[in-house]
């Protein structure tokens, strides 16, 4: 399955999604699921690696998809380093795959 | 400033802490129950609220079980909160929560933590590739958003999760390439002696089929040694080194791993709970008394996190803890609380059956202890086999020294991907056993939070100046 990028995702839905939302995957216009949470949705979408690692720099992507593993962090809305797994997609959401982690708040 | 008073605070929105919730607020006690996920169900039931009716069937096992709990659930008056979770608790059971961004203080009576379970990390070399997850991740997007692999898919692993998420793609239109099954050799006697109450339970028959259907419709290969994730970037396959030292290669897009379940109990041992090692569960629990509570008086824990006992278990535990904690906040009288825990105490028995022989059969085979030394022992920090195994032969069987010398257990997982390898590969160098290198230490708070909200956070320092605990 080709996303808008012309790679292939990993991931795909065996039920089709009934209620749909819009939202901003590192730019690009992707249409989720209402039932994602921002992970599955960056799955489906063709996202694998979310962040790259503070101590190796090396990629890494959801690894246990409930919260416990830290993986996934991922920049929604401006604020970074937010878990993915526990985030729902809501509509016109913008989130950016990151470079590292704890990557300090404004706020 | 003002704070808020719950008789009960429940701390987990899985089956354990809805059924205290429901039990809880049947009886006429003022009930909150905080959950770090957006919908209830913990894991187990994640998304059955929201999954098409056809769909349901198709993940077996009493997943529709939880959709009634979740009716029951919402049709009880329960103050919940998603999003939430339990930053400390003071001896007096003042509780401070944050709830979307806002710290908060509430009293409590008494409280429930029913934190359930989550996979033991499964260190094999290029196990941090993106593209590699748990067995429960996949079963996590599927019943979330109906999200399975699309590409070539190996599971490498050992434990009952493996035969029922094969089930599971088959019913999905997954396929799975290969099952690497790295289950060591079963040791009959045992299993001979817990038989019975596996055939007795309802995991028999069901069990029987998923395993049975697994094995003959999915290539299964025996591994007992190395075997590796091949990726540079994300994962691109796995490699099975036998004995012999000839080797399979299997491509894949996508690698699941599984290697048993462990309780979550990194908040009840910052709580200060008296933590018990399992010997059939090869994990640390909290020890509770009948009523499912633990050391620490008023704290229940119900549920996985008190040890692995299954979805219609923890309902059973959640209730038991419920019923007491009215008990001791004079709700109920002992006699009544007696009464009315007699068939839930009887249910929890039995739901335990067959426990003993699935545990026995799928013991873990602790990938750690023979990984290469290249292998990642903490994720957080890319600590390595060989630097962790150097530290322990320097400073054996101290494990807050291996924190401070290496950084294993300081990272945003506060050590739950890390700890058990860790303590295995002590036990394995040191030559001791495991309950000898003791439970990880554990402090509040148990999930990270912006230092903005503890600054902003106001304790009422202007009204009662010097007085933070009566």
């Amino acid at each position: 399955m080709k996303n808008d990028t012309g790679t292939t995702a990993t991931f795909k839905r065996f039920s089709p999604c009934n209620n749909t939302v819009t939202i901003f995957v590192n730019g690009r216009e992707i249409v989720a699921s209402g039932r994602d949470t921002v992970a599955t949705c960056l799955l489906v979408a063709g996202e694998l690696a979310f962040q790259y690692n503070k101590a190796s720099g090396e990629p890494r992507g959801p690894y246990c998809m409930m919260g416990v593993c830290f993986e996934c962090l991922v920049t929604i809305d401006g604020v970074p380093d937010l878990q993915a797994c526990l985030v729902p997609v809501e509509p016109g959401m913008r989130i950016e795959t990151q470079k590292g982690v704890l990557q300090g708040r404004d706020t | 400033m003002s704070i808020n008073s719950v008789d009960v605070l429940v701390v987990g929105a899985g089956p354990a802490g809805l059924s205290a919730a429901i039990e809880l607020s049947k009886r006429g006690a003022t009930t909150m129950l905080i959950d770090e996920q957006a919908q209830p169900g913990g894991q187990i039931y994640r998304g059955v609220e929201l999954c098409g009716e056809s769909d349901r069937k198709l993940f077996g096992y009493g997943y529709v079980r939880g959709r009634k709990i979740i009716e029951d659930f919402r049709q009880s008056p329960i103050d919940y909160k998603t999003r939430t979770v339990l930053v400390s608790i003071e001896s007096n059971h003042v509780a401070d929560i944050f709830e979307n961004g806002v710290l908060k203080r509430v009293q409590a009576g008494a409280i429930i933590i029913a934190t359930g379970a989550y996979e033991r990390p499964v260190p094999i070399k290029g196990w941090t590739l993106p593209g590699v997850m748990t067995i429960g991740a996949a079963q996590i997007a599927a019943k979330q958003a109906s999200v399975i692999p699309s590409g070539r898919t190996v599971i490498v692993g050992n434990g009952a999760l493996l035969w029922l998420l094969a089930w599971q793609y088959r019913n999905f239109g997954a396929s799975i390439d290969a099952i690497i099954d790295l289950g060591g050799r079963k040791q009959i006697s045992k299993l001979l002696r817990d038989f019975w109450g596996f055939a007795a339970s309802s995991y028999f028959l069901d069990g029987a089929k998923y395993y049975a259907l697994s094995r003959v419709s999915t290539r299964v290969i025996t591994a007992r040694d190395q075997v590796e994730i091949l990726g540079d970037t994300r994962v691109e396959g796995v490699v099975v080194m036998q004995k012999n030292g000839k080797y399979q290669k299997f491509a894949a897009d996508t690698v699941l791993l599984h290697d048993g379940i462990l309780p979550n109990t990194n908040l009840l041992g910052a709580i200060g709970c008296e933590m018990l090692w399992s010997l059939s569960q090869c994990s640390w629990r909290p020890k509770v008394n009948i009523w499912q509570e633990t050391s620490v008086s008023g704290v229940f824990a119900a549920g996985d996190n008190a040890g692995i006992d299954g979805a219609i278990a923890a309902e059973y535990s959640g209730r038991i803890a419920a019923l007491d904690a009215l008990r001791q906040l004079q709700i109920l009288t002992s006699q009544e609380r007696d009464t009315l825990a007699q068939p839930w105490i009887r249910q929890r028995s039995r739901a335990r059956w067959g426990r003993n022989f699935i545990d026995a059969y799928f013991s873990p085979s602790n990938t750690v202890k023979t990984a290469s030394d290249a292998t990642i022992v903490c994720r957080c920090e890319a600590i390595t086999h060989e630097s962790v195994s150097a530290h322990i032969q320097q400073e054996p069987r101290r494990l807050a020294h291996l924190k401070s010398m290496t950084r294993c257990g300081m990272g945003p997982c506060q050590g739950r991907m890390c700890s058990p390898s860790v303590a295995a590969l002590t036990a394995q160098i040191s030559d001791v056993h495991p309950y000898q290198v003791g439970p990880p230490s554990h402090r509040f708070p148990v999930s990270p939070l912006p230092l903005a909200a503890l600054a902003k956070f106001d304790v009422g320092l202007s009204q009662d100046a010097g007085k933070l605990h009566e």
